[in-house]
């Protein structure tokens, strides 16, 4: 209990730091103040997927069915954290350039990930047995974050060659942030991870119940 | 009031609204599973 | 040891073998996989007419033909196991990675022999030149290579599951779109008629992709086969 209202009090702090300290970046003006949500959920989302490989290839090993569920919930907060993202980014994206969508490499990278996700679950629905589909959406999570490596790196640099960069890659390796941003960034970045970690839980042990019901 | 104010009070608004939500469902779940347990 | 590398190889060269057969026979997924590239080309073809194209563009749509034919007929090395019920003895007569590396070459000869009409047509239809036909080549090998590495296990994922028609192409996108952004990429330089030194990147990484795409596949085959 008591770590969840040091949760609530933490984030309406960032909350407020972040609209109150003068903007980010003073040349894309207030909405870039939306950066101090935008890339801590983005953040979260590529951890959720990182989480959904990890549980993935424990229950290939272990045949657990456990490791499944968590696999699961990881993907379907991931799926959350990454509509948040997107739609954050593409807000970010029309104030600032004027189109919600540009397709630069961090857009496309995310899409990708939204793709993913949405294909997981599609098979995930398409199978009946609980083994089955716990293996074979395990074995196409594994392809997937396998895939996604060559995603990072090819679409910058094929892209980058193509496109001028968007400032938002230079806003985020802008590690020269003046110290309020700094900390404000990653105090955000940090109640967000809690967020998730709050927000796994809760599934899991819904998750949990759900299954002790099915045996009575 | 700034449109800045505005808006930073808002964001707090929604982010008490889902804190709230996610409290709610904690306490259901804590309550489900002491019951199963008695049960 | 040696004896067992020998007989694993061979199984393996069986298997190819006999699905080249029982392909040949039927003729069943040739058939689609050629009538939809086909048709596509003509519908592309038709449909542009006399306008000229940018490398870009036609490298992107020969990918794109590639790609879809693929899907339609990729999947049906596993499909058609599992609807014929021969499935189950397979497994009981295969070791596990000796059908991977069967089917794999199974899609890669039938993704080939496509390639070698369908190519060819597209460059007469599109009134393209290859102006460097050795990265073409190379573009055009690696692709096939990793496209089929990334597809044969999906195409087995899929075929344990109700399979939808579009559940295979839902899947593939997300996993195949690094090999088509560097195959078209690739293809576009050598058509522009680039030096193979300027495909080296999109080479290296088709190089990776396959590599990194075959051994995954081949260590999750198991695990999904035996389902």
């Amino acid at each position: 209990m008591f770590w969840k209202v040091v949760l609530l009090i933490w984030m309406s702090a960032v909350i407020a730091a972040a609209f109150l300290l003068p903007a980010p970046q003073s040349q894309l003006g207030p909405a870039s103040r939306i950066f101090f949500f935008h890339v801590p959920v983005a953040w979260v989302a590529v951890l959720a997927f990182l989480l959904s490989f990890v549980f993935s290839i424990m229950y290939l090993k272990t045949r657990k069915l456990d490791y499944d569920a968590k696999a699961s919930t990881s993907s379907r907060l991931g799926l959350l954290f990454v509509i948040l993202a997107t739609i954050s980014g593409s807000i970010f994206a029309k104030s600032t350039w004027g189109s919600f969508w540009n397709w630069d490499p961090r857009e496309t990278s995310i899409f990708i990930l939204l793709l993913i996700y949405g294909a997981y679950f599609a098979l995930r629905s398409a199978v009946e047995s609980r083994e089955r589909r716990a293996a074979l959406s395990s074995a196409y999570a594994i392809m997937a974050f396998v895939a996604v490596p060559f995603l990072v790196f090819v679409v910058p640099r094929v892209y980058l060659s193509l496109h001028p960069t968007t400032s938002v890659i230079d806003v985020r390796l802008q590690m020269q942030m003046p110290p309020a941003i700094l900390i404000t960034f990653l105090a955000s970045l940090l109640g967000f991870t809690f967020l998730f970690i709050w927000m796994f839980n809760l599934e899991r042990r819904i998750n949990i119940l759900a299954a002790r019901q099915k045996e009575v | 009031m700034s449109s800045n104010l505005t808006a930073m009070i808002v964001t707090l608004i929604i982010w008490i609204g889902v804190f709230l939500y996610l409290l709610r469902l904690d306490r259901k779940v804590s309550r489900l599973e002491k019951n199963s347990k008695h049960a | 040891m040696q004896i067992r590398k020998f007989t694993w190889a061979t199984k393996s060269a069986w298997l190819l073998a006999k699905e080249l057969k029982s392909e040949f026979r039927t003729r069943y997924a040739l058939n689609a996989v050629f009538m939809f590239a086909l048709t596509t080309l003509a519908v592309t073809s038709f449909s542009i007419g006399a306008f000229a194209l940018t490398p870009r563009i036609v490298s992107s749509l020969l990918w794109l033909v590639i790609f879809f034919s693929s899907l339609s007929g990729l999947a049906q090395v596993f499909v058609k196991e599992e609807e014929a019920k021969t499935a189950s003895l397979l497994r009981l007569v295969a070791a596990p990675d000796t059908v991977f590396l069967g089917k794999l070459l199974f899609n890669l000869a039938l993704l080939l022999m496509l390639e070698l009409i369908v190519v060819p047509l597209f460059m007469v239809w599109m009134n393209v030149s290859i102006l460097n036909l050795g990265l073409f080549l190379s573009v055009l090998l690696l692709g096939t290579l990793g496209l089929v590495c990334a597809t044969t296990i999906l195409a087995v994922i899929v075929s344990k599951a109700r399979a939808k028609g579009s559940l295979f192409a839902v899947l593939s996108f997300p996993v195949l779109l690094p090999l088509l952004i560097a195959s078209i990429d690739g293809t576009r330089l050598s058509l522009e008629g680039q030096e193979f030194a300027a495909g080296w990147g999109d080479i290296r990484l088709l190089v990776s992709y396959l590599v990194v795409m075959f051994v995954a596949s081949f260590l999750l085959f198991d695990s999904v086969w035996s389902e």
